[in-house]
């Protein structure tokens, strides 16, 4: 018993009382410091909690008052809970989880005001893509659109005097580039030689390689004269290469011009005709300039609180999958796979009591926790709301899919019955307001966002349907007219991309009812604009065009380069005679004359031979004959 | 600490055991370089304060390899990832985590794991070269130093005197 001393297990008994005595005696506001300070950390903004109150058995605490405030608008609370109830396992908090098995959140509040601002000194913003205000608002677009829409159809002139026509963009478009290329062909045909240049060349090529060449010094001189002709050729010839390059560039350049203004009227009538013509095609974007304004409003509110939550519910081991060394001093848990796995923070069953402006609902979250991967479940969300103000029924589902974390789902979808819409605004303004007055509408859909892409869709049945508004004359009246007469339609709507980029399509047989309901009204009126508008164009085009035909056709004609670079090739092929083939040649003449003249003088010798030769045979012959009768007398034959 | 290292001097000049001093020193050790929160330190304490042991010893050694954990703290969440990670050890592993117990001493976790291995390693060679260290510090460094001119003269200084009868507040042996 030498080593064992008794008192010193009273005071490890007396050392473990105490830190569990101090230890509840502060965990409450221990507990409160995490949620404020955890949680402004995540919300960027402050988070506040008037008290938490604890029980040991059960091991539970109570969360009184808590707000979250608005980073964006400090002045306001994202959410507030009157309290937030839960059980916590106290053998799992030894371990390092919290597992709740069921909580109870009260009196959710959204968009509450604060009394004091709720900005953080050193403010830890999300960036401005969160922000609702950057986003391009869908209502500049129907206002641009609706600017457009008169009470009446616009005259031809009205039209083309205010529109920004392609027709003249076209138009100043070949201009500048005609005038760009004159300029560079004139710099061009400056470097090209005149008639006089070349009979020059031509004269000094001619003293060079003509006439007698009397000593290589002579010959050396020619020769040096013609390379520097040949030289000065090469130089021109370059230069006119250059012009006839730059000719067909240009001539390909304006002809492409040429070609893209004469199809600009054809393009700017057919955007007018789309633009102006109300009772044709205009009419198919009216739906989605009623209601595009209002489904791009509502996705981009969903998409912006989906932005607010998104740091709630994902996974905070993210920087470990990107292979952040682990903190110091802390290491991590590694967890194994069992029959029932327990993420470090679980909530199995969260039951929230909602109050919104159209009433209170009631929601119910499973399985909330950062680990999804570990319970291989995502979580899950139900919302329900009856008898609310303007909705009869109200079902939502959600799932937060976060298993895969390099590719979590979120989606949602909702069904609303009995909407009533009471003086709705669908276009605003002086100039043609339009209100639905009422209608009563199912309306479902769903949201999804996945790979950083929103998809929020909606289909509507309305029904009951009242609209007023609609200007005092012309088109205005005609379309308020039109409306009055439809009582039901039909609504799908989808919204795409992300808050900065969101885009809304909006299909409905509203646009075909309006179509119907206007056919023939203008059609005489648009027929009769159309045929002016093509003729105002065409005559447009024409016109101008033809102030550049002569200098189009001059700028593009190359029979001068082309005769200037025929005259210098040919003079690029004269030469100088050798020196040493012209004594050749001089020897070769003179030989030639003495061989002529030998022949002559063996010509005429052979001739003086001939003729002695016939004196004498004819001598001889008159001898003979002579004798013949000397012979003959002497011998009396 | 001034007044720990002190008290440790003077046990290890004391006719304290040097067994004593030598667990004391090895409980130091585990309870230092593995996580404080732990539940094999809530043992570590209870043999501490249980068995006769030198605290100051042991507050000591805590105090010495808390600093140097510091030190090795990333090698030993290496050490516990590899062998939570060990595919031969994930049975055990696996079946350990089906226990409320074992999950209480935090086994899954890396740097727990990790430190509280190598220190186990450690202890039973330090106990024994601490108890090797003291008793021949005792019979030959300690006998020889206090035979010395030098000794006797600090023995009759002031200051040792001083230092003798310093208050030693707190637990003692």
């Amino acid at each position: 018993m030498r080593w064992i001393r008794w008192q010193g297990f009273v005071t490890f008994i007396a050392v473990l009382g105490l830190i569990a005595g101090f230890g509840w005696l502060f965990a409450e506001g221990l507990t409160k410091k995490l949620i404020e300070n955890y949680g402004s950390d995540l919300a960027g903004a402050k988070v506040s909690v008037d008290r938490v109150e604890l029980t040991l058995d059960p091991l539970a605490f109570n969360i009184l008052n808590l707000e979250v405030t608005d980073s964006d608008n400090p002045m306001k609370n994202i959410v507030q809970l009157s309290s937030i109830n839960a059980e916590v396992n106290g053998l799992r908090l030894l371990m390092g989880q919290v597992l709740v098995e069921q909580a109870e959140l009260l009196e959710m509040e959204f968009n509450t005001d604060r009394a004091t601002s709720g900005a953080l000194t050193e403010k830890r913003r999300q960036g401005e893509d969160s922000s609702l205000d950057s986003a391009p608002s869908i209502a500049d677009e129907a206002k641009e659109v609706l600017s457009d829409i008169k009470a009446d159809l616009p005259s031809a002139e009205e039209i083309l005097s205010r529109e920004t026509l392609l027709t003249k963009t076209r138009q100043v478009e070949l201009e500048i580039a005609y005038k760009e290329e004159k300029e560079k062909l004139k710099k061009l045909k400056l470097l090209i030689p005149t008639k006089s240049k070349i009979k020059s060349y031509e004269k000094r090529i001619r003293s060079a390689t003509k006439g007698k060449i009397n000593s290589i010094a002579d010959f050396e001189r020619r020769k040096a004269e013609l390379k520097k002709v040949q030289a000065e050729l090469k130089s021109d010839k370059k230069a006119i290469k250059s012009a006839q390059k730059q000719i067909k560039l240009s001539s390909v350049l304006l002809k492409e011009k040429i070609k893209a203004l004469k199809a600009a009227p054809k393009a700017d009538l057919e955007r007018l005709k789309k633009k102006y013509d109300i009772s044709g095609g205009g009419a198919s974007n009216f739906a989605a300039l009623m209601f595009g304004e209002q489904v791009g409003e509502w996705s981009r509110l969903a998409l912006y609180w989906y932005e607010k939550v998104k740091p709630y519910i994902q996974s905070s081991d993210e920087d470990e999958v990107e292979g952040k060394d682990p903190e110091r001093l802390a290491g991590r848990f590694v967890h194994f796979d069992i029959a029932e796995p327990i993420p470090d923070f679980l909530v199995r069953k969260a039951k929230v009591s909602a109050v919104l402006p159209v009433g209170r609902v009631e929601a119910l979250l499973v399985d909330v926790t950062h680990q999804q991967e570990i319970i291989n479940r995502p979580t899950r969300m139900t919302v329900k709301g009856n008898a609310l103000d303007g909705i009869d029924k109200l079902d939502v589902t959600a799932t937060f899919n976060h298993i895969a974390k390099s590719n979590p789902k979120d989606q949602l979808a909702y069904r609303m019955e009995g909407v009533a819409l009471t003086k709705f605004e669908l276009i605003g303004g002086s100039k043609m307001p339009i209100t639905l007055d009422k209608a009563v509408a199912i309306v479902d859909g769903g949201v999804l966002y996945e790979s950083d892409v929103f998809t929020a869709t909606m289909n509507g049945a309305f029904n009951e349907a009242v609209f007023a508004g609609g200007a005092s004359e012309g088109l205005g009246k005609a379309l308020g007219t039109a409306l009055k007469t439809i009582n039901s339609f039909n609504l799908q709507g989808e919204a795409k991309g992300n808050l900065k980029d969101l885009n809304v399509s909006i299909n409905s047989d509203l646009d075909k009812k309006i179509k119907s309901a206007l056919k023939g009204q203008f059609a005489a009126k648009k027929d009769a604009l159309e045929i002016k508008l093509k003729k105002k164009l065409n005559a447009e085009v024409t016109q101008f065009l033809s102030k550049y035909t002569d200098d189009l056709d001059g700028l593009s004609d190359s029979k001068d380069v082309d005769s200037a670079e025929k005259d210098i090739e040919e003079l690029l092929e004269a030469k100088v005679d050798d020196y040493k083939a012209q004594l050749e040649r001089e020897r070769k003449e003179k030989e030639e004359k003495l061989r002529k003249k030998a022949e002559k003088e063996k010509q005429e010798a052979r001739k003086k031979l001939d003729e002695e030769r016939r004196i004498l045979d004819e001598k001889m012959a008159k001898e003979q004959r002579r004798l013949e009768e000397k012979l003959k007398d002497e011998f009396n034959l | 600490m001034l007044d720990i290292i002190i008290k440790f001097l003077k046990a290890l000049n004391s006719e304290t055991d040097p067994g004593q001093i030598s667990f004391a020193l090895t409980m130091g050790m585990i309870m230092g370089l593995t996580p404080l929160m732990s539940l094999h330190n809530v043992i570590v304490l209870f043999l501490v304060l249980v068995i006769r042991t030198n605290v100051s010893s042991f507050l000591t050694s805590l105090t010495l390899f808390s600093g140097g954990a510091y030190v090795f703290d990333t090698a030993f969440i290496q050490l516990g990832e590899f062998l939570l990670a060990k595919p031969e050890m994930i049975e055990l592993w696996t079946s350990l985590y089906s226990s409320d117990f074992w999950r209480l001493t935090h086994f899954n976790n890396t740097l727990t794991l990790g430190s509280l291995v190598v220190a186990l390693l450690l202890a039973v060679p330090l106990y024994f070269a601490s108890l090797f260290i003291i008793i021949n510090y005792r019979e030959h460094i300690m006998a020889w130093v206090k035979k010395t001119k030098i000794a006797e003269i600090v023995r009759a200084s002031k200051i040792y005197k001083l230092f003798m009868s310093h208050d030693l507040r707190g637990i003692t042996s």
